[in-house]
């Protein structure tokens, strides 16, 4: 993975750095790994609205802060703003309420709402939609409303040059867990001048109020978003082809002990929800005789396929336990500052509710408890040591929380090595038969 | 061992280690003018700690992770690629069968 070339442009007002700073950090301590694959550059300057698939709540406008190449203006259901620190938080990052008829109380026209998005978008701005206007909890692409396509093309009739279109799609490794991984793929911008240039006339420029027009470019982003988003029958179908997928890949690693990324997972998922059903029967058929094999046997394929010689599970140990003791006293420290937080964070978690509701609720709580906590070490610091005590533990208390995280990653990758090692032992005489069953997984996706 | 060693240790060291990273960024930066770069390492220098914090939060942001490019999963991502056109419909079916055979291992 390349750190080093991402689209992460510098902020230019302070504010704007100011917020793409607690974005990053947040973003990085919810997410272990963010992801994102930009096929086509979107024109530097041009008026921009990135349309996203709503899988996870506030999540999603915290990965996509963290991702988008310019700060978006969120466009959210206004009745976010009767939440008073949710209102503060929007007015702050820069907001745009949207009335929806369904809830009560809320305002009762868009006008304001559009006129805010055109002067966006006049003044070469960035707005963000979620165009099917609902959190889902199926993996899939609900309606896409017309809300979009009637931005676009009101602002282009008020002036504003060169608008486009990025649809983009999330997708979560495990949207309600802490610690998981994010892919974020776009698809090609949309060009609104060229979606709308056939609905151009000789007496004037194309309105929102043309509904052929908002309907072909509501189609057009419809189309784009599907591609780029999760969108598949019911879960028992994601996961079937995720595992498809995450199986044909790594048989063409060069080395099948690397992972293989989500987003060259999750990208070729994408394209075989869109065969017909008849293939997608077959894949995953072959994906569910291979995973009887793999829990028979209790390996996954990844360990089986990724197996570890003793000489480099030896190395592996060592390394590990090396870095844990080296982390050890500076994980302490983290660990007796942060378990109060982590807790309320974790019984958060726990509650019956679904999992995009989930995704919402923890990084606000974990926002919340985590600043109220270190506020309180800081306050303590300068009260018994003074000011620069105070400096010192504000850039401390991020170091000692990385430690706590680093040392906990380290067990895991210890025990993801044994497992690999102890595949190595484990699976001998049952090779033939799974790996018959492996290569029909293979052959199912590649030939599909 | 004493108080003030164990704050050392566990205080000292790390803002040791933060401090020199803040010197090494500052000196990598592309983004930063010479000017600035000089600035900023004469702050570190001059007042340690208040310019780390400074530094740390005026800092912009780290890249986030970019997918694709890594030649060790050329085969995969020619793949996924090959699947994408095929998808959007830039390549017909037989096409696309040829193409994934010349780059697939079957292995």
């Amino acid at each position: 993975m390349s750190d080093a070339d991402g689209p992460t442009t510098l902020p230019t007002s302070r504010k704007d750095r100011a917020i793409a700073k607690i974005v990053s950090f947040l973003a990085r301590a919810v997410f272990r790994e963010i992801e994102i694959y930009i096929p086509e550059p979107v024109p530097p300057g041009a008026p921009l609205i990135t349309v996203s698939n709503h899988f996870g709540g506030f999540s999603d406008a915290l990965v996509l802060l963290a991702v988008l190449p310019r700060r978006p203006g969120i466009v959210a259901r206004d009745v976010i703003w009767k939440i008073l620190p949710a209102a503060w938080l929007m007015n702050w990052i820069g907001g745009i309420p949207v009335h929806k008829p369904a809830d009560k109380g809320s305002a009762t026209s868009n006008d304001e709402m559009f006129a805010s998005c055109y002067e966006a978008l006049e003044e070469n701005g960035h707005i963000l939609i979620f165009p099917e206007g609902v959190t889902r909890n199926e993996p899939s692409i609900a309606e896409v409303k017309t809300g979009t396509a009637r931005i676009a093309i009101g602002a282009r009739a008020h002036g504003a040059d060169d608008v486009q279109i990025l649809p983009v799609g999330i997708h979560y490794e495990n949207k309600a867990a802490l610690r998981s991984r994010v892919f974020v793929n776009a698809a090609r911008p949309l060009d609104v001048d060229n979606a709308v240039a056939d609905h151009e006339t000789e007496s004037g420029i194309v309105t929102a109020n043309d509904r052929e027009a908002v309907r072909e470019l509501t189609d057009a982003i419809d189309v784009r978003l599907r591609r780029a988003a999760p969108d598949f029958d019911n879960w028992g179908e994601a996961r079937s082809l995720a595992a498809a997928a995450d199986i044909a890949l790594r048989s063409q690693l060069d080395d099948p002990s690397a992972a293989v990324p989500l987003g060259l997972r999750d990208r070729l998922a994408n394209t075989l929800a869109d065969r017909p059903a008849d293939d997608r029967e077959r894949i995953s058929a072959a994906v569910s005789e291979y995973r009887d094999d793999l829990e028979g046997i209790g390996f996954t394929d990844a360990e089986l396929h990724g197996q570890l010689s003793t000489g480099r599970f030896l190395r592996s140990l060592v390394q590990q336990v090396v870095i844990a003791v080296i982390l050890f006293p500076f994980a302490i420290i983290g660990a007796a500052i942060n378990w109060i937080p982590f807790l309320l964070v974790k019984a958060v978690g726990l509650r019956r509710v679904a999992p995009s509701v989930n995704a919402t609720i923890k990084p606000i709580v974990a926002f919340v408890v985590y600043g109220i906590t270190w506020g309180l070490v800081i306050w303590w610091a300068i009260s018994k040591f003074g000011w620069q005590a105070g400096i010192a533990a504000f850039v401390l208390l991020p170091v000692y929380l990385a430690a706590v995280v680093s040392f906990i990653d380290r067990f895991v990758l210890l025990w993801r090595a044994f497992r690999r090692w102890r595949a190595r032992t484990g699976s001998d005489g049952l090779e033939g038969h799974i790996a018959a069953h492996r290569t029909a997984v293979v052959e199912a996706v590649l030939a599909s | 061992m004493s108080g003030e060693v164990w704050l050392l240790l566990l205080a000292g060291l790390p803002l040791l280690g933060l401090q020199l990273w803040a010197i090494a960024d500052a000196v990598r930066r592309r983004d930063l003018a010479l000017a600035h770069q000089i600035g900023w390492l004469l702050a570190l220098a001059v007042i340690p700690i208040i310019a780390l914090g400074i530094y740390i939060v005026v800092r912009p942001p780290r890249a986030v992770q970019v997918s694709g490019g890594h030649a060790d999963m050329a085969r995969a991502e020619a793949i996924v690629l090959l699947a994408e056109r095929r998808q959007r419909g830039e390549i017909p079916a037989d096409e696309y069968g040829v193409e994934v055979a010349a780059i697939a291992s079957y292995d």
